[in-house]
């Protein structure tokens, strides 16, 4: 068997992958590229197209500046370039060229490659690492493929990604030619047009959540997309946990709907309560804090109230909750630094939340844990919206 | 899964699902999918503003509805009819974002809109047990009706809204006034010459620690003296309450935010004082009998004679009366006009009404009220009716009762003794027309002139051009292209991991 020409695939995979995916246009994936030549990519590698470079270069720095006031990115790290060889090939296993009575599986072969290579993949070491994945990855939930599907008066056949044949659509009068025309998003790919196919879209989302552990900036920007569910792992956890990490989720989720953004935090935090992972409750309790307190200060300064708990939005209701809980005890450690009037308008802002029947019944699971807060919440040390950490911690 | 209906298609495939007259795709029922309650109010508020819901109350129905994931969103279903009625509908639908379809019993298309003139149909129905499957051109759902919610409920449990602006109003009130204080009210209002109508109403106790039902003294007034208003509005103890239709009245200081009079679910028999600051409406479910305010006045009693005097103090009758109750006559006058404050515009003339209307300056039209009756429209207006030059005019002798101008009545008896006389209750508004008859409209059939004058056009969207963006964003696309004829070739696994704790890639 030849050899795999790195550079080769490299070239193709910038040109044709990674850089529509930052600056937007027509993302066209090649052949599977496989586990090992991913990991193997990016070692000493320099692109060729050095204006193509520069402009995908300025565009991740657009992203980055969205949350942090940043003038420069490093190039692509080898943990990029694999990230990017394995969303490629996560992408290439809906390819309908992959399926037919010879293939033997190969959609899931190259899916279990892929998430193989992804394991083997380091997290993000620092708050600037998650940063410079997620510029590559901000967009990745915007791919679309067009379908088209062409009837006529005796058969119809699916056009997946591709203009459909024009010899299907002559005669269009006599042959009664009917064409329908649909968009599906990152996680719906597996569909095949109205029909389902072999590949599993449960399984499909499964695999993006699993690549999203690797980018976990992208992964909280994205919280309140349809597929996959946003749920906590490790990194989110460990993002999270840091103050400049927290600083730039907060500000990418301000930017978003909060009742959405309340919800799916909500969502994946109930399960912590449930599985008593206090550590991990009360990290994502930090972040929730934090909303809440941004929250709570824009409503005082327009004079507005807490929406009530609802019971048909009770993800959104705990989400408030808990983090109505994190801001209170955080302003019991730093609340001395505000003024007093502000701080009473806050603390009345919160005090339907944290009393509350679900306030009330966090508190009770909360309650044997208590007497760490003082120190978690020191040590976390948290502020208002007015953060300005830099990111190079 | 829908599409767009052709000019002269005459097949659909969605069940119960025709063709009207113009061609425009209708079921028979109508309806609306809104996301949540509030939008329901919105809804019922703005279309209430210009139309009565009278005719969709025999067929109107409202639901919660729950979609397969357990979201819960609102429906409101009613007989289609026309498309006319649908397309009122889906304006004030687009209007308070909810989305309008039609159908006849689970299959509900999306209705006509601009870009399908004559509505749309499914290409492919829902195999679904659900109580209801909507297609539209965003999504296709299915959904199991939860509950019922009668509109009486809704309306009831609406908070209304603070309006202070109508302590100030004029016009027919109700003061309701707590047990202890209505003797002291009553006493008030008679000893000011204030017309009236008082009752007693009971509610059931409180709690079963009350000895005995509540009692509420309610009294009508068709008018209030402006110096009173703010001291009834003020007093701990008498509410008032303002009529917003037939059988229900709102608490002054407050609106409720529908329209009440366009919502014809409240019986006319029985009275519903709707409460501001969230407390608990006052329900009577008939109204109890009313007795004139004059009734009540305190009474004086002379000492008692010691004698019946037989030497003539005590008239005796000597035969039987003759009767010398004469005919009521209207006849011509020389005195110059003096208030004429209101005009009966014939049926006839209202066309002509209609064109004045255009001419009117915007202070007749802010301060004129108007009832319209079978027998043409009564216009009041405080300040002078002159400025209207249509109908007959009317000269007001007496509070709510009205001659022709230029005519006197005869005989020459005084105003209070003629109102007396003609036996209409304080809550009707007397005309004497020229032809001696004596027209009695109801005082609270009154209303803003400017509300009943305008027809509102029916209004086109335009659609606004978005203006790109500096900074916009080329989408990401997604082309695939042929694999050839081994994709796998070439595709291999990572290398196995030597040991356990061996570096994977950079920093690991």
């Amino acid at each position: 068997m030849a050899p795999v020409d790195l550079g080769t695939v490299a070239e193709r995979l910038f040109v044709d992958f990674m850089a529509p995916l930052v600056l937007g246009g027509d993302v066209r994936p090649g052949r599977p590229i496989g586990g090992r030549a991913a990991l193997a990519l990016g070692q000493d590698r320099t692109v060729a197209d050095a204006d193509r470079h520069a402009h995908v270069q300025l565009a991740r720095i657009r992203v980055a500046r969205r949350l942090v006031p940043v003038d420069r990115l490093p190039d692509a790290t080898v943990e990029e370039w694999a990230l990017a060889a394995c969303l490629h090939d996560l992408v290439q296993s809906t390819h309908p060229g992959l399926e037919g009575l010879f293939s033997g599986g190969a959609a899931e072969k190259l899916t279990a490659i892929a998430l193989e290579t992804i394991r083997r993949i380091a997290k993000p070491r620092t708050v600037g690492e998650a940063l410079s994945r997620h510029t590559w990855f901000a967009r990745m939930f915007e791919i679309v493929r067009r379908d088209t599907t062409v009837s006529w008066w005796i058969g119809s056949r699916t056009f997946l990604g591709t203009p459909p044949a024009p010899h299907l659509m002559t005669w269009p009068d006599l042959r009664r030619v009917r064409i329908k025309k649909m968009e599906s998003a990152l996680a719906d790919l597996p569909a095949r047009g109205e029909q389902d196919n072999g590949i599993d879209k449960l399984a499909f989302s499964r695999s993006l959540a699993v690549f999203l552990h690797q980018t976990p900036l992208t992964d909280l920007c994205t919280v309140h997309r349809a597929a996959p569910l946003f749920a906590w792992s490790p990194a989110a956890l460990e993002l999270v946990a840091t103050r400049a990490g927290r600083t730039l989720v907060a500000r990418a989720l301000r930017a978003m709907p909060e009742p959405l953004v309340s919800a799916a935090l909500g969502r994946a935090t109930r399960p912590l309560v449930a599985a008593e992972a206090w550590r991990e409750l009360l990290t994502a309790m930090m972040l929730l804090g934090h909303l809440t307190l941004t929250s709570a200060q824009r409503a005082v300064l327009h004079g507005e109230s807490p929406p009530p708990a609802s019971h048909e939005d009770i993800d959104a209701s705990f989400a408030r909750t808990a983090g109505a809980l994190a801001a209170r005890e955080q302003m019991a450690l730093e609340g001395h630094t505000m003024p007093s009037a502000e701080r009473a308008a806050l603390e009345a802002y919160l005090r339907p939340l944290c009393e509350g029947p679900l306030g009330r019944d966090l508190s009770g699971a909360l309650s044997p844990y208590r007497h760490f807060f003082p120190s978690f919440f020191a040590n976390a040390a948290f502020s208002g919206a007015s953060s300005k950490t830099s990111i190079l911690e | 899964m829908l599409e767009r209906i052709a000019l002269h298609q005459t097949r659909l495939r969605t069940p119960g699902l025709g063709l009207d007259a113009k061609g425009v795709a209708l079921g028979a029922k109508g309806l609306l999918l809104l996301p949540s309650i509030d939008r329901l109010v919105a809804l019922l508020s703005v279309y209430t503003q210009e139309h009565s819901l009278e005719d969709l109350m025999p067929s109107l129905e409202i639901h919660v509805v729950r979609s397969k994931l357990g979201t819960r969103e609102m429906t409101l279903s009613f007989a289609a009819e026309s498309s006319d009625r649908m397309d009122r509908m889906a304006d004030t639908a687009r209007l308070v974002g909810g989305f309008i379809f039609t159908g006849t019993s689970r299959h509900f298309v999306q209705y006509r809109d601009a870009a399908a003139p004559f509505g749309y149909d499914t290409s492919q129905l829902l195999a679904t047990d659900a109580a209801l499957s909507l297609y539209h051109d965003r999504f296709t759902q299915a959904y199991e009706l939860e509950r019922a919610v009668p509109l009486l409920s809704l309306l009831l449990r609406l908070m209304p809204q603070v309006e202070p602006a109508t302590y100030a109003t004029a016009g027919p009130r109700y003061l309701v006034a707590e047990p202890g204080l209505g003797p002291a009210l009553i006493h008030y209002l008679v000893r000011s010459r204030v017309e009236g109508e008082v009752a007693v109403g009971e509610w059931p106790p409180a709690s079963a620690f009350d000895e005995g039902p509540i009692r509420r003294t309610i009294v009508r007034v068709p008018e209030l003296p402006p110096r009173m208003r703010p001291l009834m509005g003020s007093t701990p103890g008498i509410v008032t309450f303002f009529p917003a239709g037939p059988g229900v009245a709102v608490e002054a200081g407050y609106r409720h935010p529908v329209q009440l009079r366009a919502c014809p679910v409240f019986d006319p028999q029985g009275l519903v004082f709707l409460r501001g600051k969230g407390e608990e409406p006052w329900v009577l479910p008939r109204l109890p009998l009313m007795g004139d305010l004059r009734a009540f006045a305190r009474i004086e009693l002379r000492t008692e004679p010691k004698e019946a005097d037989e030497s003539g103090a005590v008239a005796r009758a000597l035969g039987h009366p003759e009767s010398v109750r004469v005919p009521l006559r209207i006849v011509a006058s020389t005195t110059p006009w003096r208030s004429v404050t209101a005009t009966w515009i014939t049926p006839q003339e209202l066309p002509l009404l209609r064109r004045l209307a255009y001419a009117l300056p915007r202070e007749i039209i802010q301060k004129t009220r108007v009832a319209i009756t079978a027998r043409g429209a009564f216009l009041r207006c405080a300040d002078g009716i002159e400025a209207i030059p249509l109908g007959t005019f009317f000269v007001e002798i007496h509070p709510h009762l009205y001659i022709p101008a230029g005519y006197d009545v005869t005989p020459a008896v005084a105003p209070d003794v003629l109102y007396r006389a003609l036996g209409a209750s304080p809550a009707h508004v007397l005309f004497v027309t020229p032809r001696e008859e004596a027209l009695a409209v109801e005082a609270s059939a009154f209303a803003p002139l400017e509300v009943a004058l305008l027809e509102a056009k029916p209004w086109e969207p335009l659609a606004s051009e978005s203006i790109e963006a500096a900074l916009a964003e080329t989408p990401v696309e997604l082309h695939l292209s042929p694999l050839g004829t081994f994709p796998m070739r070439g595709v291999e696994s990572p290398e196995p991991l030597a040991a356990p704790d061996a570096p994977e890639t950079k920093g690991s």
